[in-house]
């Protein structure tokens, strides 16, 4: 078991989206937008990683719900 | 800013069409040209932390395989495994602060493994390979 550092769906699509370049996490709800906060969903250094998985075609995954 | 000059021939349909964008945009083929070169750069690196900036711009001297094994690298079950209880230890309060420190140092280190993972595959994508789902690369040996 290894953890991969790549990109994992985010489940609770009623909760969350993308914002137009997918590197930012959105709540749509209440609880979406304080689950971003309180997780700090978008820090840095994630939302960097990001803008490269979908230069590598890596993300948004294709099976997440956000 | 210094600059460097380059002289580039380029093919006739080419130089038509991007004299053609130029004069659309009422800028000069050189505004155009620069514009096209920036746009197809490889993927840059000084939009990153400073603290990574030095490990993703060394990635840009790197051959083909050997970005391919930082692609595929994943962190282990057991190098997992302390982070994870630090994590919830924390999450709980329950770190001296000698172990935050450390804590603080992992998360750096994992977060340098992650930013290197991705820019090394985004670098792939950009020198023409087909870059497979991640979950679909084989782990590096």
């Amino acid at each position: 078991m290894c953890h991969s550092f790549t990109p994992a769906p985010i489940s609770g699509g009623e909760h969350f989206a993308w914002d137009a370049a997918a590197t930012h996490l959105i709540g749509l709800t209440p609880i979406g937008r304080a689950t971003v906060v309180a997780l700090n969903l978008n820090y840095e250094v994630i939302v960097d990683a990001r803008r490269r998985w979908v230069s590598a075609g890596w993300h948004p995954p294709a099976s997440s719900e956000a | 800013m210094t600059t460097r000059t380059v002289t580039l021939e380029l093919p006739e349909t080419l130089y038509a069409r991007l004299q053609q964008a130029a004069q659309a945009t009422r800028s000069t083929l050189d505004q155009v040209l620069l514009r096209a070169v920036q746009i197809g750069s490889p993927p840059r690196w000084d939009d990153a932390p400073a603290e990574f900036q030095f490990d993703l711009a060394a990635l840009d001297r790197l051959n083909d395989e050997t970005l391919w094994q930082i692609a595929r690298s994943r962190k282990t079950e057991a190098e997992m495994e302390p982070y994870q209880e630090w994590l919830d230890k924390n999450a709980n309060r329950l770190l001296t602060a000698d172990e935050r420190d450390e804590l603080a140092k992992l998360r750096v280190e994992f977060d340098r493994a992650m930013l290197r993972k991705a820019h090394a595959a985004a670098l792939l994508r950009w020198r023409g390979h087909p870059v497979p789902p991640a979950e679909m690369l084989p782990e590096a040996e």
